[in-house]
């Protein structure tokens, strides 16, 4: 659903607030649930999806003449494994307490909609630095998203914020630190944000 | 065309991308090792806190293969830390312990690795439950005196198990101790069943069975109070078809008193389970015959349960019959039924011996009777007939030398009200006319043309020459006894 933009300065912010992965084109749900139990969990998923979205961009858009239309998938694929791969044995060498604490869905990056369809609806048919901003723009809007999310379900589920206990424990709201608080939060947040969004139509244009 | 180029081009993907990973393992994967290999350290020097010289890795020194050690650490002259892992409930649970040179004692222990259920056994690695093990001596660590985990029996024992072995090790190695022999390790067994009997060896005196190696006989100053086996069979494992050899404990009431497995060849961390005295334990007061009650000690161990099962029913009918003389829940229990007394003499030993003869339709089982030294005293044949209101069942006994001893009607339906001869003055079973096939030569009784079936209920005696009735099953189970059995063929 990406419309072609124009300017660079379009493309870059497209993803920061137009078309936030998380909150409008709810892409990567699995990851933003699983990881926004803390913001350091969020910021560091954050940080993994900022590194991968954006050489992923780069390295297909910078094939993207040559490489033949029928197997274009797989390659892309290839390279975003790739990438996760150099990212997760990166993780576990300098951070290896926070790559413990992403666990698995560090690896499950690979399989993030956000990263494959990027590459697919833009990389593949924009230059590079184009592709780069657009890479950037996303994922800082993915990140942005899920630090949100977490600042949410970290302060008022458990009480801290970045480890810092600021809320006694009679006070948190446990729930949120569970599933099904995952949801209840990135909803009630969806609804802010659409209320936003859809403040300058018309009741009649809404979808 | 269109094809090379695709397959040049993922080639060539796949093989850019395969380098670029291997470039980022050579640099990174040593900086994992050295993170993990910090984290054990920092365990090794949080138990032993007061050490700071550089620990050895003396494990390569001892065969620990399929052992519960997997490594061991040598702190200079000061203590030895052990690694080791067990089959916990759910999972393999891995721990070091830590052992002081200078005065045996215990620098304290460290669960690495579980993965059992929250609130049971995963409570073996909360902090607090490691204070206990602080300064304790290796010999009480040794023999599992110490705190288990709360609801976590199965956790525990392995636990327990696993550091029995650990510290025997360590005696054994460190600090000048004797390994313990085979024949104090049965010994062990033997009196964890029976606690401080003495056992005599009776396995000459009774019949033999391929699969039970050892017979005892239990006794408490001097009082026989059950048995003991050594039996041997296959199969109780993880992997299959390993043999495996164990004690069992009968008491006289026909209970279990226990069970202690020598040995089982199974793999590591499965075989631990069933060799825990836990495991045994279970067995204590279950009846024999009830041997279902007896569960798998841990998950994804049923075949091994069952196989072990299977040889101990197996077992428990050799001590029924064999031993206490006692006849297996068949279909037609001899004592319950009173075939017994179809034979004046009480024999030690009522054998069913049908299955080795032929089949006869009058015949529902037949008993060879022998004494006290397997001396063969006699036959008891029990069939049975069509009569006018149903089955008859019944029980004919011949002695050694054909003659034929009482005939005992064991259940019937038959009214003698229409017998011509006997009516008014006698009923069915009790009637004499039972009394021509007793207490006389078989040969005698089918040669006596006088004994005929009785007018008026010939349905229940027979017509002679019409193969009916009671007469032609006294017959045909007489003339099977001469034709089978008897010396005549």
């Amino acid at each position: 659903m990406a419309r072609k933009q124009k300017t660079n300065r379009e493309i870059f912010t497209a993803g920061l607030i137009k078309q936030n992965p998380t909150f409008v084109q709810f892409l990567g749900m699995c990851p933003t649930l699983a990881v926004t139990t803390t913001v350091e969990n969020a910021l560091g998923m954050g940080a993994g999806v900022i590194f991968v979205l954006v050489l992923s961009n780069l390295f297909v858009s910078l094939i993207r003449n040559y490489v033949p239309k029928e197997v274009r998938i797989p390659i892309y694929i290839v390279i975003i494994a790739t990438l996760v791969t150099i990212l997760e044995m990166t993780m576990q060498a300098l951070v290896p307490d926070l790559a413990k604490s992403l666990g698995v869905f560090l690896s499950l990056i690979v399989v993030n909609c956000l990263i494959l369809g990027r590459a697919e609806a833009f990389a593949g048919k924009n230059p590079p630095f184009k592709s780069i901003l657009d890479g950037l723009g996303m994922a800082l809007g993915f990140t942005g998203g899920i630090v949100l999310i977490a600042i949410f379900r970290e302060l008022l589920g458990a009480g801290s914020l970045l480890g810092y206990q600021m809320i006694p424990e009679q006070y948190q709201i446990s729930i949120l630190v569970k599933a099904a608080g995952a949801f209840l939060v990135f909803g009630i947040l969806v609804a802010q944000i659409n209320k936003i969004r859809f403040r300058n139509l018309d009741k009649s244009e809404v979808m | 065309m269109k094809h090379i180029k695709i397959a040049f081009a993922l080639t060539l993907t796949v093989m850019l991308s395969m380098l670029a990973i291997f470039a980022v393992e050579g640099v990174t994967t040593p900086m994992i090792d050295e993170y993990l290999q910090k984290l054990a350290d920092e365990a090794l020097y949080s138990i032993m806190s007061d050490f700071d010289g550089t620990f050895e890795d003396i494990s390569a020194d001892y065969n620990l293969n399929g052992t519960t050690i997997l490594e061991v650490k040598k702190g200079a002259e000061e203590g030895i830390i052990y690694k080791a892992s067990f089959q916990g409930y759910a999972s393999v649970i891995t721990y070091m312990v830590g052992v002081n040179l200078a005065d045996d004692t215990i620098y304290g222990l460290s669960i690495i690795e579980q993965g059992d259920s929250a609130g049971f056994g995963a409570n073996i690695a909360v902090p607090a439950y490691a204070d206990q093990f602080v300064g304790m001596s290796r010999e009480d660590l040794g023999n599992g005196d110490f705190d288990g985990v709360t609801g976590a029996t199965i956790t525990t024992g392995g636990f327990a198990g696993s550091l029995a072995k650990v510290m025997q090790f360590h005696s054994v190695t460190f600090a000048g101790g004797v390994e313990v022999s085979d024949e104090e390790v049965r010994a062990g067994m033997m009196n964890d069943l029976f606690d401080g009997a003495t056992f005599t060896e009776v396995t000459a005196d009774n019949t033999t069975n391929e699969n039970i190696k050892n017979i005892y006989e239990a006794k408490v100053d001097s009082v026989l109070v059950g048995y003991v086996y050594f039996v041997e069979g296959t199969g109780a494992s993880v992997a299959g078809g390993n043999p495996f050899e164990y004690y069992i404990g009968i008491d006289l009431d026909k209970n279990y008193t226990g069970f202690r497995m020598y040995q089982n060849n199974d793999t590591a961390n499965y075989a631990e389970p069933y060799l825990s005295d836990e495991f045994g334990d279970t067995y204590v007061n279950v009846a024999l015959g009830n041997e279902d009650v007896i569960d798998a000690y841990t998950a994804g161990t049923s075949q091994t349960r069952s196989t072990i099962i299977s040889s101990n029913v197996s077992l428990m009918e050799y001590h029924l019959v064999e031993v206490l003389g006692e006849m297996l829940n068949r279909p037609d229990p001899v004592t319950n039924l009173g075939v017994v007394n179809a034979f004046s003499t009480v024999a030690a030993n009522y054998n069913e011996i049908y299955i080795d003869n032929p089949y006869n339709e009058s015949i529902l089982n037949m008993y060879e009777l022998t004494d006290a030294s397997d001396a063969v005293i006699g036959y008891i044949y029990y069939g049975e007939s069509q009569g006018f209101g149903g089955q008859i069942t019944f029980a004919i006994g011949i002695d050694v030398l054909e003659n034929t001893d009482k005939v005992v009607i064991l259940s019937s339906n038959e009214s003698w009200n229409n017998a011509f001869e006997y009516s008014g003055s006698e009923v069915f079973p009790d009637t004499t006319w039972l009394q021509n096939y007793e207490a006389a030569t078989i040969a005698s009784i089918l040669a006596d043309p006088g004994i005929d079936g009785i007018a008026g209920v010939s349905t229940t005696t027979g017509t002679r020459g019409e193969d009916d009735g009671l007469m032609f099953a006294f017959e045909s189970i007489l003339n099977y006894h001469l034709e089978f059995i008897g010396g005549a063929e």
